[in-house]
């Protein structure tokens, strides 16, 4: 026993001296981010100074990634975490941090990036705040990727943010930093162009993923799918949204791909409303593998299913 | 070695006096004085809340004349508010809860049983089996705590409660105070997040019916293989059922995890782990597990699942007794000997649409005069949500010396509190 003993200690004390060779083996600023959307804009404001890689994969949802152990060995070595915040990674960051063993990206530590800072929530909730309310988002509606001009703000914020991790290279990232806002600031634009037409659209979705989107866009959200956040619906609770959905006249219902399409299916065929099934995070379908090209996905799939 | 091993064990024992305090065997007195104080310390918060909330509601209606006042809502890349909803509050006013106040869980586990198995006959048809009361908060910026309280029978027990250290120097994390042993999957599961209404078989007979759980240091530090690879190295102070319990010995732990991702949606743990102590009979209870778990999980939807674990256990407890012959002419002499316990479990739990689980389970034990205990059961588990469980068991167990006897459980249980990491 006291052998094992000796050899884990020696094991470890090995692990220990190796693992900081493994840090700096690439001399590139190291960056995760818990979703893939983060992710490429951390890339395109990191250049050829960093590498950055996502944890949940863009057909996953979010809400529910397992925390497998396989996260653990890029956590342990990355400076910098980029995170959604407003508690959506609350089900499953935690335990990894706990375990990764890297003092540079736990809370509190400048590599500990919350990116929910750089923009304005919308849906927070006021007054009590209980679980009557279904998996309810405490802290407000924490899908923000889905506006353009949000991913604008994060940029700038990151080019800042990345300049003290690595200040060596401070300039670069800030100019990367504001061109990559100019970008999507251009792309915000040219999708609210595309979308002009559907102003005022009255739409059916399934969990909040979306609402930033239709709230930046104009689209008008009538009812959700879920008759409460993260609830499974009911019977009753789709008959309403049924008659909801004949009295608003809404004909389009837009759901994230990894819900329960079969109930989305049904909605939509009780009510002759077409059913659009969009992936919500970069990576989440093919021709959605950068993040412009996931928000022109999204704007075509809807522009298309309104023209019937 | 055993110089390291006492500088350990002198901070160790330092931290672990507080814990004794409280656990060592509280007087009913004590107990009645304990859940006063805790009652009392409940009510305080109630009304702490409730200032906090009314202050907050001041604060939001102030916020909102102020908008209307100005006439000027937030432009400029932010996003433009939804009508009837309210502008953002200030971040500082939901982050002051979290410095006054722990993450506070509640969950209760409630069973009813039939059948003729020795085990549930133990305990009444229905009862509370356990209340779970689950803190945790940072300490500072370098350790998290957190503790877990379990009120069974009108006990008040720490299951768990220790600091956890993230991040210390070299790579290493730790935990510090006391905790689920990493002594195969399964011992280190809270009951509520079991697959089964009660453990396997061999973790009840084998580790007792609190399983593996001592106070003491746990270091774990991640192996720089090209799979996913860690070792955890844990010193405890030998708990008294499971090792000697004698103020001198200490026990010791090695576990080596490792885990493959095979494709994006399914993968593979394999964990050893060694354990061994000092024990009251002047010799050594040594205890292995092999554990092997393979999960399948698409990360597109969240209707189907599928898990299936393998825990293999072996208990050794070598002995030496001297014995004392009644006749006092003859000379005491020495035996020597050792109790072989091992065991074995195996389970698969296969959802088969959103929160609806159907499992079996098989179990095995032998004891060390050669008797086997060995069992079967099938489990329906119903989740309406993430926080509510229903659960239906059938069970049927060989048992050595007894014959076959049959249990149907019945498990409801829920969960309260802040949303808390679901476990791995
Ligand atoms: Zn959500």
């Amino acid at each position: 026993m006291k052998r094992l003993f000796l050899i884990s200690v020696v094991l470890m004390t090995a692990a220990s001296t190796m693992a900081p060779l493994q840090i700096f083996a690439s001399g590139k600023l190291q960056v995760v981010s818990t979703l893939p959307d983060f992710a490429w804009l951390a890339q395109q404001v990191g250049g050829d100074f960093a590498q950055v890689q996502s944890l949940a994969r863009g057909s996953q949802d979010p809400h529910f990634v397992d925390p497998k152990p396989s996260y653990l060995v890029d956590l342990h070595r990355a400076d910098a975490l980029l995170l959604d915040g407003m508690q959506l990674e609350i089900g499953w960051l935690p335990p990894l941090l706990q375990q990764c063993g890297n003092p540079r990206i736990q809370p509190g530590s400048p590599g500990y990036v919350d990116l929910s800072q750089f923009i304005t929530p919308i849906e927070v909730p006021v007054g009590g705040v209980d679980r009557s309310m279904g998996d309810i988002h405490p802290m407000g509606n924490p899908h923000y990727h889905l506006d353009p001009y949000n991913m604008a703000l994060i940029a700038e914020g990151l080019g800042g943010v990345f300049g003290k991790l690595d200040p060596s290279h401070a300039a670069q990232y800030a100019e990367n930093g504001r061109k990559t806002a100019a970008a999507m600031r251009d792309l915000g634009e040219e999708i609210a162009k595309m979308l002009a037409p559907l102003k005022g659209e009255p739409v059916v979705t399934y969990h909040s993923t979306l609402d930033y989107f239709f709230l930046r866009y104009g689209f008008h959200v009538v009812g959700f799918v879920e008759p409460k956040a993260g609830i499974k619906p009911s019977p009753v609770s789709l008959m309403e949204l049924e008659q909801r959905m004949k009295e608003k006249n809404a004909k389009l219902l837009i759901t994230e791909a990894y819900q329960d399409l079969k109930t989305a299916r049904r909605v939509a065929g009780d009510t002759g409303a077409t059913l659009v099934v969009i992936p919500s995070y970069t990576g989440g379908a093919k021709g959605a593998e950068t993040y412009p090209d996931l928000i022109r996905f999204i704007a075509n799939a809807i522009l298309e299913a309104s023209r019937g | 070695m055993k110089m390291s091993f006492a500088a350990v064990a002198a901070v160790l024992l330092l931290c672990a006096t507080g814990f004794f305090a409280q656990v060592a065997q509280p007087s009913p007195q004590d107990l009645q004085q304990q859940i006063q104080a805790l009652q009392a310390q409940m009510q305080a918060m109630a009304r702490d809340y409730q200032a906090k909330l009314d202050e907050l509601q001041k604060q939001l209606e102030a916020l909102k004349s102020q908008q209307q006042a100005s006439g000027a809502p937030p432009s400029q890349g932010g996003v433009p508010q939804y009508e009837g909803t309210a502008p953002p509050l200030p971040a500082s006013a939901t982050g002051a809860n979290a410095l006054a106040n722990p993450a506070i869980s509640l969950i209760p586990d409630m069973i009813a049983s039939g059948g003729n198995d020795p085990y549930w006959l133990g305990q009444p048809n229905a009862y509370m089996r356990e209340v779970e009361i689950a803190f945790s908060a940072a300490i500072d910026p370098y350790a998290n705590a957190f503790a877990a309280l379990s009120l069974e029978d009108g006990q008040l027990n720490v299951e768990e409660g220790y600091a956890a250290f993230p991040a210390l120097w070299g790579g290493f994390s730790a935990k510090l105070g006391k905790f689920k042993a990493d002594f195969g999957k399964n011992n280190q599961m809270h009951s509520h997040t079991w697959f089964q209404a009660d453990q396997p078989l061999a973790l009840r007979e084998i580790l007792g019916e609190e399983g593996f759980s001592d106070t003491g240091l746990s270091l774990s530090h991640l192996l720089p293989t090209p799979w996913t690879s860690d070792i955890t190295v844990e010193v405890t102070s030998g708990r008294a059922d499971l090792f000697g319990g004698s103020r001198s010995s200490l026990a010791y732990l090695a576990a080596w995890r490792n885990y493959w991702d095979l494709t994006d949606n399914s993968n593979l743990e394999a964990q050893l782990s060694l354990s061994a102590g000092k024990n009251a009979q002047n010799g050594t209870t040594k205890l292995g597990n092999l554990s092997v778990t393979y999960r399948y999980k698409p990360i597109g939807n969240r209707r189907e699942s599928f898990i299936w674990r393998t825990e293999y256990l072996r208990k050794d407890v070598d002995f030496e007794n001297v014995v004392t012959p009644d006749d006092p002419s003859q000379p005491s002499y020495l035996v020597e000997g050792a109790d072989r316990w091992k065991g074995a479990f195996s389970y698969v739990d296969w959802q088969f649409a959103r929160g609806w689980f159907l499992g079996t389970r098989g179990d095995w034990v032998r004891h060390p005069d050669g008797g086997n205990d060995s069992g079967g059961a099938l489990v329906l588990t119903w989740f309406p949500s993430e926080f509510q469980k229903f659960r239906l068991q059938y069970a049927r167990t060989n048992y050595a010396g007894i014959g076959m006897r049959d249990a149907v459980v019945f498990e409801y249980g829920f969960a309260i509190g802040p949303h808390g990491a679901h476990p791995f």
